[in-house]
């Protein structure tokens, strides 16, 4: 029998919610904000112990590390005993630190060649954030940054779950990290403009940032030290739609997600939608996938209330998820859906951990 | 039991052309491809050469409209083409299998982006193309590619700096022989671009002279461009099908430094590590290791760290081996050189010559490597390791061996 993936840490940085305690506190409406798009400003050290060391990185990298610090101290560990040879970090982001990469390009453009400053540039490369996590938990095992539509975070926790199961790492951290940029949300305008007459153009909410992470092990690996399993990660399933079909293709996808548990999709009682495109679209091939039959499920719209963080939007999802089958606020399975702007699409599934009614 | 993995296509595009053939021959001839940029103006900067690709002619997109991709994209499409072509494998053969893309990149299509962010600047937010946003991404390429060559799935998308290229074909390794897929399309690309030329100018990593990996004399590194895809497949359906095996992949390991985000750790620690667990994971002893295709950037920090990360995981006999970079002749071609110089280890065990290391005029006592000045042959052989660094203290090492070498 595979050993199960559990949770033991989760962290979250986000517009109007720090930690996993205030998204279960905020329940069942969940963190809602006047102003969406933006996390207030925080001093790093709050939240990472030696967090002063990172305080010229980008929003980005700084957002990513203090959900990691928060994630890393919940799992029961601290930065300097969290790391070592075995220990992995994935990070999932589509924009990343896009005002660092704004700021460089523009000395760049209008300033001349030396005057680019090579902070904004060693800063604004997409690995950034992973690469200053490696060297705040002391992490020298894979170290990876993973790039993509919000799905992206499905794809991190899937390769984290594969370096647990080969024995490649013991534990690993997973985390998603945006930055809200004036340009991007700029260039995201105009193509909803582009497409208001097509699919996924309704109700997109609007870009946001912020981060989440999760400490992810075995689950005998966490009851030897012992640990916390907050949630189960049950199954998950990533694909692409080309063209239509992409209610067809997320109705797979969430039944495929549910095959590898000991539930069916009419057995969620609680789902999270897409934080950006083609929400309707998801919600109505949750239903087809979960039949007439169905209980009523709780939905949680983390769109509405903290916008859309792209690359940290579905790992956000999982955070939230895990962290109120954890509290009882759900009972579990918890249905966690994304859907990305060219029709990649995931659906995970959140479990309550065995041995967790203890 | 895990399964063997061979090597059944490859696609490489660099400053010396397109395709295995035209590399290969300049590579053996030590030719160089570092020549004046043309893609942008280069005033100001204190150099003005890179391995950039003389002419780089649209790929025939049939699906896409192909001129308005980025570089990044047709890059990828030569080098996949190629490699798709050489497998035989064709795209119903790809969906009817458990199959998975990966590809590295540091950058993707930031070309696109400059311009986007260069009319924003200039001329104001309305007069912007958001096609050039969403083609910047660095994801983009990889969906653009797939969809073209009808290929299903989604792909994983590595930017671990300049090892994207070598971590994204050790993904598509590890996929096949752990049997979660019998095909991998794997590889890395990075396009030339302002924004990386001047990034790196801004580190002062970049040389005025020429790059000279491991010399005394070596004083920086020459940005490159391109592309190298391979097509992994599963050893016994490679067999069952009749395809003509080019080598076999035999492991990968991984490590971070977690030392510092843009300079390696100068005692090679964590780079040795990587090496320790690619040959563990290939199952091979330091003592079969006959060459090594080194990351070898030609800057003062990480010739100095990697030949002791080599001397740290071989021992003594780390300088008995031959090592080359051929960042000397091409460039760096960040997340493109983990797999493009994973294509010319496969081919050095192929053929049984190794790749120079030109320029290499004076030994440095601090990397005391038996390095390879000009193409030289090495009869028997077997197995070889390809090595890629990075930002962000990404270390990464391939394991190849040659076809028959097993027995």
């Amino acid at each position: 029998m595979t050993d199960a993936v559990v949770i033991t840490g989760i962290g979250i940085v986000g517009p109007g919610a720090f930690g996993r305690a205030a998204i279960v506190g905020s329940f069942p409406e969940l963190a809602g904000v006047e102003e969406p798009s933006r996390v207030p400003e925080f001093a790093l050290e709050e939240y990472l112990e030696g967090g002063r060391a990172f305080r010229r990185v980008s929003g980005a990298t700084k957002f990513a590390l203090a959900a990691m610090g928060l994630a890393v101290g919940d799992a029961g560990f601290s930065p300097q005993t969290f790391g070592g040879p075995d220990t992995g970090i994935i990070v999932g982001l589509t924009h990343g630190g896009a005002p660092y990469s704004v700021r460089f390009h523009r000395e760049l453009v209008l300033e001349g060649c030396l005057a680019a400053s090579p902070l904004h540039f060693s800063e604004s490369v997409p690995n950034a954030p992973a690469g200053n996590a490696a060297i705040a938990f002391q992490a020298r095992g894979p170290v990876h940054t993973l790039i993509g539509e919000e799905p992206v975070g499905t794809q991190a926790v899937e390769m984290a779950a594969a370096l647990l199961r080969r024995g490649r790492v013991r534990r690993c951290l997973v985390a998603g990290t945006e930055e809200w940029s004036e340009v991007v949300t700029h260039a995201y305008t105009q193509i909803d403009r582009a497409r208001r007459t097509g699919p996924g153009s309704v109700r997109v909410p609007p870009l946001s940032e912020g981060a989440a992470a999760l400490v992810l092990e075995l689950a005998s690996t966490a009851a030897e030290r012992p640990g916390t399993a907050h949630a189960t990660l049950g199954g998950w399933r990533l694909d692409r739609c080309l063209g239509g079909g992409l209610e067809e293709a997320m109705a797979s996808a969430v039944r495929d997600a549910f095959a590898g548990t000991e539930h069916s999709p009419a057995d969620a009682d609680h789902i999270l939608p897409p934080s950006g495109r083609f929400r309707p679209e998801a919600v109505r091939a949750c239903a087809a996938a979960r039949g007439a039959a169905a209980a009523p499920a709780t939905w949680l719209d983390l769109g509405r209330g903290v916008g859309n963080p792209v690359g940290a939007a579905n790992l956000l999802q999982m955070a939230t998820s895990a962290a109120l089958i954890s509290a009882g606020k759900v009972n579990g399975p918890g249905l966690v859906l994304s859907t990305g702007i060219t029709g990649t699409l995931s659906a995970v599934v959140l479990c309550r951990a065995s041995g967790a009614d203890a | 039991m895990p399964r063997r993995v061979a090597v059944t296509g490859m696609g490489i595009v660099t400053s010396h052309g397109i395709g295995k053939t035209v590399n290969w021959q300049k590579t053996l001839a030590g030719e160089s491809s570092i020549r004046p940029i043309t893609l942008f103006d280069t005033a100001g900067y204190r150099t003005t050469r890179a391995g950039q690709l003389a002419e780089l002619p649209l790929a025939p997109w049939r699906r896409m409209r192909g001129a308005r991709l980025d570089r990044a994209s047709h890059l990828l499409f030569h080098a996949t083409a190629e490699a798709l072509d050489e497998s035989g494998v064709t795209a119903a053969a790809w969906n009817a299998s458990r199959s998975a893309v990966a590809l590295g990149t540091t950058l993707g299509g930031m070309a696109s982006g400059e311009r986007y962010h260069r009319a924003y600047v200039r001329t104001g937010p309305a007069r912007t193309r958001p096609s050039q946003v969403v083609d910047h991404l660095a994801h983009a390429q990889p969906l653009h590619l797939m969809e073209e060559f009808s290929l299903r799935g989604v792909p994983l998308v590595f930017s671990n700096a300049c090892a994207s290229g070598a971590n994204a074909v050790g993904h598509g390794f590890g996929l096949v022989r752990a049997g979660q897929a019998e095909l991998a399309l794997c590889g890395g690309y990075d396009p030339l671009c302002e924004f990386a030329f001047a990034g790196f100018h801004a580190l002062q990593a970049l040389t005025t002279e020429l790059c000279r990996p491991f010399d005394r004399r070596r004083s920086g590194l020459a940005i490159g461009e391109g592309a190298g895809v391979f097509l992994l497949e599963a050893w016994d359906r490679a067999k069952a099908r009749g395809a003509r095996i080019l080598g076999e992949v035999l492991g990968y390991g991984e490590s971070n430094d977690a030392f510092h985000m843009t300079r390696p750790d100068p005692d090679g620690k964590s780079a040795a590590l990587a090496v320790r667990r690619a040959l563990q994971d290939a199952g091979a002893a330091p003592e079969s290791v006959g060459y090594v295709n080194a990351h070898g950037t030609g800057t003062p920090f990480n010739d100095v760290s990697e030949t002791a990360s080599l001397l740290a995981a071989l021992g003594p006999r780390a300088r008995e081996i031959p090592v080359s970079s051929s960042k000397s002749m091409i460039g760096h071609l960040l997340g493109g050189a983990g797999a493009v110089e994973g294509i010319l280890t496969a081919m050095a065990l192929q053929t049984g010559w190794l790749p120079p290391n030109v320029n290499y005029e004076t030994p440095d006592p601090q990397c005391d490597l038996r390095i390879v000045r000009a193409a030289a042959r090495a009869d028997g052989l077997r197995v070889a390791l390809s090595n890629s660094f990075g930002f962000g203290g990404a270390n990464a090492v391939l394991v190849f061996r040659a076809v028959g070498a097993d027995s």
